[in-house]
């Protein structure tokens, strides 16, 4: 009720300054020279992934609609369709899936400043919002910890970015979101921001999230994020770490190109190789039950005093088929899967090859190292303009 | 609290947008360079002209950025450098990357003309 009362002053403070902004923008603006024209662009592709008693092939369409209108309007939106055909236990589910990842109008009101209404993919962390396109993400399983990212909202968000000092340049991305239940644009009530520090000549970026629920528990999400390309080296390093009430962990990556490998060239020169580490802390019980949650028992309370502050046993609350939805390696489609309900350690290889420019060729092999086993991948993926 | 902390966090970040939307525009004192390009108010150098630039410019006219660094460190942190597409597509895919990558409006006209010329 208390964030009710916040919402006029929010929406006030983005209205004065949209209109603040606006005429100067008009004024600052000089003539384009190029005019823009709407573009449909995106990307498709099969992604396979096979683990012990499951294969899961799913084909994925992913078209991106842009039309520029104006000097300082864009209308943007993307839209996913996927199948999914499951092997489990000899026989396969067929399975089929749409959503809205975005559909905002986004208006230029500064050179600094950029309003963007309707439904956006969330600016927590990078990998949502900038790495979870199948192009371009170098490895097809999503990182344990993507669900705290939550996909997309629909609101007003406010974002931009500034040479701050010579050498440093600052990003912001300020947004809320409203409970939204419709299918295929579901969204939770929530308002964050990101702010990240870019340092362009040492190729580095490191930025910090926070994200309030507005909802439920009305929990809190922090995160932080770091991307760094390696100077006159074709590595990069990336990662992330996120925490809220449904655990914390987190995710490095290094991608190298092996363009400076002297024999077969023609091969190498295409090649990448990757590999991921990652680790997944799940709340422990005292982190999920609250004290008062014991008052009823009474003296009981005491027997179970064993158990508070453990993790959570895998044995008491996981089912082995549970696992195959975690972390996304089973639904790398759908960008968002779930969180593991147990501790998890992850490792995953992989090595890309660009067979043209936008048709991707890519394998993954991955181990979670609390005995659930090996997971293999094999994904086609291809990046379309017209 | 709470309600204070969220309206404290919402005015912040309008207020970073403002107090960078207030700063003047950056005139570099640069003499323009022979035969080269001056594009933009914010000192912009195309890629052709980089050592060059960097040779003939002395350190306190250090232009905000070149056409080609913004270009490669922009765009390849995320994804891999682009394909060149025709020109008035490749406005509207600045637009978008413009929002995705908070490019300033100087960033993304640089790298638009480093990918159109």
């Amino acid at each position: 009720m208390k964030y009710r009362k916040c919402v006029p002053t929010i929406v006030l403070l983005l209205g004065l300054t949209t209109s603040w902004a606006h005429p100067q923008a008009t004024q600052e603006n000089e003539e384009e020279r190029i005019k823009p024209v709407p573009v449909v662009t995106g990307y498709a592709g099969v992604i396979t992934s096979s683990e012990p008693d499951k294969q899961t092939v799913v084909p994925i369409l992913t078209p991106v609609f842009l039309v520029p209108f104006g000097e300082n309007w864009l209308i943007e939106a993307e839209f996913e369709v996927e199948g999914e055909f499951e092997r489990e236990d000899g026989t396969w589910n067929k399975g089929f899936e749409k959503a809205v990842e975005y559909l905002q109008v986004d208006f230029f009101a500064h050179r600094y400043l950029t309003v963007v209404a309707g439904r956006y993919l969330t600016p927590f962390g990078i990998f949502n919002e900038r790495l979870h396109p199948i192009w371009i993400k170098n490895l097809q399983p999503t990182p344990l910890i993507l669900p705290i990212e939550a996909g997309s909202g629909n609101g007003l968000m406010l974002r931009g970015g500034a040479q701050v000092f010579p050498g440093v340049n600052l990003s912001y991305s300020g947004y809320y979101s409203a409970l939204t239940t419709t299918n295929t644009i579901e969204s939770k009530r929530m308002a964050g921001a990101r702010w990240g520090v870019f340092l362009p000549q040492k190729q580095l970026e490191i930025g910090a999230s926070f994200q309030r629920l507005l909802q439920d528990e009305r929990s809190n999400s922090v995160g932080l994020d770091a991307t760094w390309q390696v100077p006159r080296t074709p590595l990069d390093i990336r990662m992330e770490y996120a925490r809220n009430s449904e655990g914390s962990g987190y995710w490095v990556e290094a991608a190298y190109r092996l363009r400076k490998v002297d024999f077969w060239k023609p091969f190498f020169r295409r090649s990448q190789v990757v590999f991921r580490v990652e680790q997944f802390f799940a709340p422990s019980l005292i982190d999920e039950i609250a004290p008062e949650d014991f008052d009823h028992l009474g003296d009981e309370h005491d027997d179970l005093a064993f158990s508070v502050g453990e993790p959570i046993d895998e044995g008491d609350h996981a089912e082995e088929g549970d696992h195959a939805e975690e972390g996304g390696h089973a639904e790398e489609g759908g960008h968002h899967g779930r969180l593991p309900e147990v501790d998890t350690q992850r490792l995953t290889v992989g090595w890309n090859y660009y067979l043209s420019d936008g048709l991707k060729l890519s394998f993954s092999y991955g181990r979670d190292l609390n005995s659930h086993g090996n997971f293999w991948g094999l994904a086609l993926t291809y990046r379309f303009l017209f | 609290m709470k309600s204070r902390i969220l309206v404290l966090l919402t005015m912040l970040t309008v207020w970073v947008a403002v107090g960078v939307a207030q700063q003047p525009n950056k005139v570099d004192p640069v003499e323009k360079i022979p035969g080269k390009t001056q594009v933009t108010e914010t000192v912009l150098v195309p890629a052709a002209s980089h050592e060059q630039a960097q040779a003939t410019l002395t350190k306190k006219e250090t232009p905000a950025f070149y056409f080609d660094d913004a270009y490669k460190s922009n765009c390849t942190r995320c994804h891999l450098a682009p394909r060149r597409f025709p020109e008035r597509k490749m406005a509207t895919i600045m637009r978008h990357m413009r929002v995705r990558a908070n490019l300033t409006e100087e960033e993304a006209k640089g790298i638009l003309r480093f990918l159109t010329q």
